[in-house]
């Protein structure tokens, strides 16, 4: 099995891979790896609500190939240990000895636990460790919430600053007014310039402003809108 | 130069012809044709017998007071040889040339899969669709493609492109493309929607393709050249000739000269057809590595088109895998007339 990155990123898995260089008249032909511009790899890829294995190609170098390919990288990796990741992931997950579970299944399991994970309104601390775990939008047309957490592209979690229709047109890159990304640093929330309603801080909880670690000890939840410059009596240096 | 001989040239002309002999050590070979006796004693396990004429001879050989069986060589004083000129660019090349480099299994040596050649199509196709004169370029998608069981020293074409370089790469359509009447020959899978019988029992793969070098009456092996129908082999080609069958028996060998592409062998995997028809078959290697799978009108190749596969849709008793506009696996009831990308081998 192969793992496949391209901009930084794991973007997909593959059992097959195949080396290819340009044919002079402009068609993709097999080649030995050492002469290889580029390759060819299976990654399942969603079409039509179904899961396919789609021929794909990626440069080795931004000059390879047409120059008009993703340039990616790949690794060749156990697929055994591989899917055994994955099934710990999973039991560890949903706390339970190996089972069989169903592609069905598995989506219905994953929006249970973004379910979850939204009602459970974790501290921005916690929600740094597990983004993965965080929904994303899908263009469904459906409300999403004041303060709603949801896991972006960038890799980033942006909390909504006002309640939002999940459109293409509302979305983190469209409309960025309408959302607030969370900045961490060691798992400890960074205190922007500006906090807005939707990123004030809780009594006791920290924030760093420049290098320096602050503990918000304004009373109540989600109180504390100002900076350490702002307010420092709404603050205490941490040592 | 290509032939092989059992005689090596000596100097002062004419050939001196040995017999070599694997044999235990110590053993006395002795090859005998007729009152003619010529031995030798084996020794390093290979006896080297000179004889001094071509001909039938036999062979055997003692040791211990026990003799071996007897093999009966032609040793001969002539051999066949063959000289080819073989261009490295494959349009270069006769159709005759290419089938005997083809022969010799030695293809891959001076080409490359995505290499093509110029066919003219010349006739008419089917009763909607007239070539005439049409350039098509026929492209290599792979060579001995899965030959342990579709046979081997075998080039895989397809058809093809719309220019030498560069091009579209196109399929071929008739004047009913994408609509269907009971009435003509289309260039569709059956005249009614049905995939009962699969691939083999299809009207496309006769009526339209024609499967032996004298259905030439418009047929595919009628528009193309006299040279190129010459130069054609056929090929196994394993399918689910049943229909609404997911078991392995329902996949089974036609025999072909022209051929549609499975899903599997265009692309890789398999969503529609049989899936046991992904244990006899394998992607061919211009589509496994990457190659777009979108076709072309030959028509109009600025119109993308949808084209047939072989493999009949198992999820129902009327349908056939196509590849559709976006190069992406899909169905489509049997009768309908869309473009065809023929498959052949030399």
């Amino acid at each position: 099995m192969y793992k496949i990155i391209s901009g930084g990123q794991i973007v997909g898995y593959s059992e097959t891979i195949v080396y290819i260089k340009l044919h002079g008249n402009g068609c993709y032909v097999p080649c030995a790896k050492s002469e290889a511009e580029g390759f060819c790899i299976k990654p399942a890829v969603e079409i039509d609500t179904e899961t396919r294995l789609v021929d794909t190609v990626y440069a080795l170098t931004d000059s390879g190939l047409s120059g008009a390919e993703p340039t990616g990288e790949v690794e060749e990796i156990s697929g055994t240990l591989q899917i055994a990741f994955i099934e710990n992931v999973f039991n560890t997950i949903v706390g339970s000895l190996p089972v069989n579970i169903s592609a069905e299944k598995a989506l219905l399991l994953r929006s249970k636990i973004e379910e979850a994970i939204q009602a459970l309104d974790l501290p921005f601390s916690d929600a740094s460790e597990i983004p993965e775990l965080y929904p994303t939008l899908r263009q469904t047309g459906a409300l999403v919430p004041y303060r709603t957490i949801i896991r972006w592209t960038d890799g980033g979690l942006y909390m909504a600053a006002q309640d939002l229709w999940d459109l293409e047109s509302n979305d983190p890159a469209h409309h960025p007014g309408g959302w607030v990304k969370i900045k961490y640093r060691d798992g400890i929330r960074v205190v922007p310039e500006t906090i807005s309603g939707a990123e004030a801080f809780s009594f006791g909880e920290l924030g760093w402003w420049g290098d320096t670690l602050y503990k918000s000890i304004r009373a109540g939840e989600k109180t504390n809108i100002h900076t350490p410059a702002q307010w420092p009596e709404g603050w205490e240096l941490q040592g | 130069m290509i032939g092989k001989t059992n005689a090596i040239a000596v100097s002062g002309g004419g050939v001196e012809l040995k017999i070599v002999v694997s044999v235990t050590s110590g053993a006395l070979v002795t090859a005998t044709k007729g009152p003619l006796s010529v031995q030798g004693t084996s020794v390093n396990g290979t006896a080297t017998l000179t004889v001094p004429e071509a001909g039938t001879w036999s062979v055997s050989a003692t040791l211990n007071e026990e003799t071996t069986n007897t093999v009966i060589i032609n040793v001969t004083e002539s051999f066949p040889a063959e000289l080819l000129f073989i261009d490295p660019i494959l349009n270069n090349n006769s159709w005759e040339t290419i089938r005997k480099v083809s022969d010799l299994g030695i293809a891959s040596n001076y080409w490359s899969v995505g290499d093509r050649k110029a066919v003219v199509l010349n006739g008419s196709v089917g009763s909607s669709a007239e070539f005439n004169k049409v350039t098509a370029y026929a492209y290599i998608i792979g060579f001995d493609h899965n030959e342990n069981k579709e046979g081997g020293n075998r080039i895989h074409f397809q058809l093809g492109f719309s220019s030498l370089s560069g091009g579209s790469n196109v399929c071929y359509v008739d004047s009913y493309y994408n609509s269907y009447t009971s009435i003509y020959t289309l260039f569709n899978i059956n005249n009614s929607n049905t995939n009962v019988g699969g691939w083999n029992a299809s009207r496309m793969r006769t009526d339209v393709f024609g499967q032996d070098k004298e259905s030439l009456t418009n047929t595919l092996m009628g528009a193309i050249p006299a040279d190129l129908r010459t130069a054609l082999k056929s090929v196994t080609k394993y399918t689910n000739n049943v229909g609404k069958d997911k078991t392995e028996a329902a996949v089974t060998a036609t025999t072909d000269y022209f051929f549609l592409l499975s899903e599997h062998e265009l692309f890789g995997s398999i969503a529609n057809a049989n899936t046991y028809e992904g244990s006899y078959q394998e992607q061919y290697a211009y589509y496994s590595a990457g190659n777009t799978k979108v076709k072309r009108k030959h028509t109009a190749t600025s119109e993308t088109a949808i084209y047939w596969l072989r493999s009949a849709a198992v999820s129902g008793d009327t349908m056939f895998v196509i590849c559709n506009t976006s190069g992406n696996v899909s169905y489509n009831g049997a009768r309908t007339s869309l473009g065809i990308a023929p498959g052949f081998c030399v």
